[in-house]
């Protein structure tokens, strides 16, 4: 029995223009998100998963369609059931709703240079909680559960391991509790072991009920997720339920898991069904 | 947070802040200073003529007239608040002399006065009104520095000693632009005085607040009062004492507008060069929540500390240097009278250009909020545009700092060049001799002429002898005429239009004096040569610098054509060319042993040093002005090329990571950004150089119009203007490229591919 549904975008389309060229890279696609999920979009190179993700996460706008969150916002004084349609607010006000609503993770971390890893997941938690003291305390646990020591988080990220710096992102994309995460090629640009250790965090945080989106190309990273949306040339070819299996997941430290082992052939079956 | 991400940031980007905070600091210091000297000058001007009591309306005039018909029209006019004539003694400068110095080369009309009565008070040196004991004389203020004069040296008006009692401040006529300098004495040494000079008057009214100087201007020549000479009201008072000094803050003034159009170039790509850098992190800052105007702000608050930082230190500095540049406009004006006004005025300067500065910056800012958080990201579109973008900026720097050296450059190598003379109404010879301040100088000239005419070394040689005329244009001007008699095309001029005078009846004008009488070629003028007034026919119209630029030349046979019933030749100037395999140092030596006679009267100098000595620091002066454009220049090439590559270095980082992959290697990449980059360099130094020369000769030739010189071409040191400076621009440049591209070696490939 799916959770309530958190974000809903409906007749997506996105088409980019250079010149005299125009690419439509989304077409009229429709989507649900639900509470709690762990979203994983794949799909081959230029079938418009990054756009997607862009555009459900309100960091651009549809050219088309409409995008509505079902969450409560203080700011607005809105409950949930009403619905908040963002594919039509101006940049300011996008930035405001993301700021309150969205966590992001992208496959560079883009840490600021000129400031330390606390300071960077600290900017984040400040455009929300001005409460610096309480904010400097949450995220420095959130830091220590990814294992960065508070020695470590008043470094610069220029001195952290790529590994290291990635958890950072992490923290920086949760420390507002958003209500969805946004995790675009995460661990892109990590080896296996980092990879591991970052895909560890966002199950963890993921099993606490956090709702995740996250665009992946890798069976490894897809096996984290709830439900799989694959897309191909800007439309939803279809999605694989892996539910049933939540909280088991093959990897490197229980390879024998029956569940496990079930969960990875499904959706090998199913990415193999469209042709991955 | 935002303070310490502004702070680190600062402190990680030590260079491009500090380059920054330069920019605006000078900008700051340019416009701080001009409206520091600008409104000094003013509060000066306006403290010196209220404490004189400058009268409103003046009158000069020679001649007689009659005062009681002045006082009875002062009484008719219910605007006329005080009225008073006072008289002035025009003295020949050659029996003037200060600290044993003769006046003789002053191109001013020099003369003595009594201090006055109600208003148009003489000043001392802290505005007191000055009242001269008998013996003493009160000496302009500008000639202090000019002849070097202190207090309790000696002044000679013929026989008669005079003690230098101190310097006066003269409201009417303190600027050098006007043309006559008032001499303060005690009555009873005026009267003794009084045989040696000629009385002029002049006629002055105080009008009441309220009325128009104007309408009493119209309402004095409509009453047939004595009018033949010039007439000044307060207004033209004021403006040519601001002129005079004005010219300098102008000139700081169109220094200060370079400086600032570079200051914002530079500030701008710096500004786009840090945006590119933090164009990921701004996106991420975006994309986690901050709006476009958070970002905005922060960069904002950033240039706002740098341009405090620049603000102060350029205001700071402007305040430094106003002290000794406005050292001659204390001297000669007092000081100002509102100095916590002045002070706020510059502040105001300074605040208005950082304020410019910041606007810009806010300009510049806007275009990198229009982006969205994916398109900051990602690379777009934004930045392909500006590729060739900055390099064309490169040749719009270069040209800018090559027009900067070369303007003063030329400049300077005109007026030291032998062929400058040609300005001075003056032909091109080798020799000058001058013949001054002896008994006869008629005579003495001829001996000295026949002279030469015997001397086989002589290749040729023309007698010019000045005298004073009387002249009229269409019987309504009389002006007098200072006149070059002698054959002129022996060293023929550079005229203007027409020709030299060949003929009797012919006379050619000065460009200021042809101006001042309104006529051209063809038209003709009266000159009373003597009793009877002559017609003489303008034949040409020529430069001349020298004697406030206003002389005429006409023909006359040296020897025969000067006669006894002429006036008396004020001065005569034999012109000598050698035969060439003479050595002239040996001829002007032993021709100065022959005239060891006559004193000092007969001076000989060959053209070079009469040059050196006329205009030496004049030309030194503008030589360290050119010397210094040179340097600050060179600096301003470099730091532009430097920050400019970086940028494009910054935008092609992909491209460089790329190449390196391929196995490029760091000398090809450095190689391929100077080749790319000596194009734009190489089209700023040619336009440059093209600039230099003809925008930069109308300017020169607008300011040296301004003192005479018509028709002004620049006399160029080839060498310097076509191979030295562009070799060292280009050298700078270079340099500039290559420190820039050491940038490219330290990009690594791992973490960018």
């Amino acid at each position: 029995m799916r959770n309530d549904v958190i974000l809903k975008a409906k007749d997506l389309s996105k088409t980019f223009s250079n010149e005299s060229v125009q690419q439509h890279v989304l077409k009229n696609l429709s989507l649900e998100v639900y509470k709690g999920d762990f979203t994983v979009v794949m799909g081959n190179s230029g079938s418009g998963k990054s756009t997607l993700l862009y555009a459900l996460s309100g960091m651009d706008r549809p050219t088309l369609g409409t995008i509505t969150y079902y969450v409560d916002d203080d700011s607005k004084g809105t409950k949930k059931e009403e619905g908040i349609e963002i594919s039509k607010f101006s940049n300011d006000k996008l930035a405001m709703f993301r700021r309150n609503h969205a966590g992001f993770v992208f496959q560079q971390n883009y840490l600021n240079d000129s400031m330390s890893a606390l300071d960077n997941v600290m900017v984040s938690g400040l455009l929300r909680n001005k409460d610096r003291k309480a904010l400097a305390e949450k995220a420095k646990k959130l830091l220590e559960r990814v294992e960065i020591n508070e020695r470590d988080s008043k470094k610069f990220p220029a001195q952290l391991s790529g590994g290291q710096q990635q958890r950072v992102a992490v923290v920086r994309g949760v420390i507002n509790s958003p209500e969805v995460l946004f995790a675009d090629e995460p661990t892109g640009a990590l080896n296996s072991q980092n990879t591991t250790n970052v895909l560890d965090i966002l199950s963890e945080l993921n099993s606490e009920g956090q709702s995740i989106v996250m665009v992946t190309h890798t069976l490894k990273a897809a096996e984290r997720g709830s439900r799989i949306i694959y897309l191909a040339d800007g439309v939803i070819s279809d999605e694989c339920d892996l539910g049933e299996y939540a909280g088991d997941y093959q990897d490197d430290e229980n390879p024998d898991k029956e569940k496990a082992r079930k969960r990875h052939e499904k959706l090998k079956d199913f990415l193999q069904a469209m042709g991955w | 947070m935002y303070r310490r991400m502004i702070i680190n940031d600062l402190k990680k980007n030590r260079l491009v802040s500090a380059a920054v905070c330069i920019f605006m600091a000078i900008s700051a210091c340019f416009i701080g200073l001009t409206v520091l000297l600008f409104a000094s000058l003013l509060g000066s001007v306006d403290k010196l003529m209220t404490e004189a009591k400058t009268c409103d309306f003046l009158q000069m005039h020679s001649g007689d007239m009659d005062q009681e018909e002045l006082k009875a029209f002062a009484k008719t006019r219910e605007d006329v608040e005080d009225m008073l004539v006072s008289s002035f003694l025009n003295m020949d400068n050659s029996i003037i002399s200060l600290n044993g110095r003769l006046l003789t080369d002053s191109t001013q009309d020099n003369g003595f006065c009594v201090q006055n009565k109600n208003f148009d008070y003489m000043l001392g040196m802290d505005n007191e009104i000055l009242k001269p004991e008998e013996g003493t004389v009160y000496v302009p203020v500008c000639y202090k520095n000019e002849y070097d004069l202190e207090k309790g040296q000696i002044m000679k008006v013929c026989d008669i000693e005079f003690v230098i009692g101190g310097f006066l401040r003269d409201s009417q006529m303190n600027s050098m632009m006007a043309s006559s300098k008032r001499f303060l004495v005690n009555p009873a040494d005026y009267m003794r005085l009084e045989q040696y000079g000629s009385t002029e008057y002049l006629i002055e009214f105080l009008i009441k607040d309220g009325y128009d100087i104007n309408a009493f201007s119209t309402a004095y020549g409509d009453a047939g009062l004595p009018c033949n000479g010039p007439k000044i009201t307060a207004p033209l008072i004021r403006m040519m004492n601001a002129l005079s000094d004005g010219v300098m803050i102008l000139v700081i003034l169109l220094v200060s507008v370079v400086v600032l159009i570079i200051s914002l170039i530079c500030i701008r790509y710096i500004v786009i060069t840090g945006m590119e850098k933090d164009r990921k992190e701004a996106g991420m800052l975006k994309a986690l929540g901050l709006s476009g105007k958070d970002i905005k702000n922060v960069y904002i608050l950033k240039y706002m500390l740098l341009s405090l930082a620049g603000g102060v230190a350029g205001g700071g500095a402007a305040f430094a240097v106003s002290g000794p540049l406005g050292r001659q406009m204390r001297m000669l004006y007092g000081p100002a009278g509102n100095t916590a006004g002045i002070i706020m005025v510059s502040l105001a300067g300074i605040v208005l250009t950082e304020f410019i500065i910041l606007c810009f910056v806010r300009g510049i800012l806007g275009k990198n909020d229009r982006l969205s958080a994916v398109e900051a990201i990602r690379d777009s579109g934004f930045i392909a545009k500006r590729k060739t973008d900055s390099l064309m900026w490169i040749s719009v720097v270069m040209a800018a700092a090559l027009f900067l050296m070369l303007v003063p450059l030329n400049l300077a190598s005109t007026v030291s060049s032998g062929k400058f003379v040609s300005y001075m109404g003056v032909g091109q010879s080798q020799i000058r001799m001058d013949i001054r301040q002896c008994d006869d100088i008629k005579r003495v000239s001829k001996d000295i002429y026949e002279k030469l005419r015997r001397d086989a070394r002589v290749e040729r040689s023309a007698l010019m002898q000045t005298m004073s005329y009387r002249a009229s244009v269409n019987g309504e001007e009389n002006v007098e005429l200072l006149t070059e008699e002698g054959n002129h095309t022996v060293f023929p001029l550079k005229f203007i239009s027409g020709r030299e005078p060949l003929a009797e009846g012919e006379i050619a004008l000065s460009m200021l004096m042809a101006q001042e009488l309104s006529c051209d070629t063809g038209d003709t003028i009266l000159l009373y040569r003597s009793e009877k007034a002559e017609s003489y026919t303008i034949c040409g119209i020529y430069s001349d610098i020298t004697n406030g630029g206003k002389t005429a030349k006409i023909y006359s046979d040296p020897l025969s054509g000067i006669t006894d019933e002429r006036p008396d030749v004020i001065w005569s100037i034999i012109y000598i060319d050698l035969k060439s395999g003479e050595d002239m140092t040996a001829w002007i030596n032993e021709y100065q042993g022959y005239f060891n006679e006559y004193g000092n009267s007969v001076k000989i100098v060959d053209i070079a040093q009469y040059m050196d000595g006329t205009y030496g620091q004049t030309i030194r002066r503008i030589k360290l002005a050119a010397f210094t454009s040179i340097l600050v220049s060179c600096l301003i090439i470099f730091i532009v090329i430097l920050l400019f590559t970086r940028l494009k270095i910054w935008q092609e980082k992909k491209d460089i990571v790329l190449k390196k992959a391929i196995g490029v290697s760091c000398y090809h990449i450095r190689r391929d950004y100077l080749v790319q980059t000596l194009f734009y360099i190489l089209a700023g130094i040619l336009t440059g150089i093209v600039m230099g020369i003809v925008p930069g000769q109308m300017l020169a030739g607008k300011l040296m119009g301004m003192f005479g010189a018509a028709g002004f071409r620049f006399i160029l040191d080839r060498r310097m203007v076509y191979l030295i400076i562009p070799f060292i621009s280009l050298i700078v440049a270079i340099l500039g490229v290559r420190t820039a591209t050491r940038e490219a070696v330290t990009i690594k490939i791992t973490p960018e591919l």
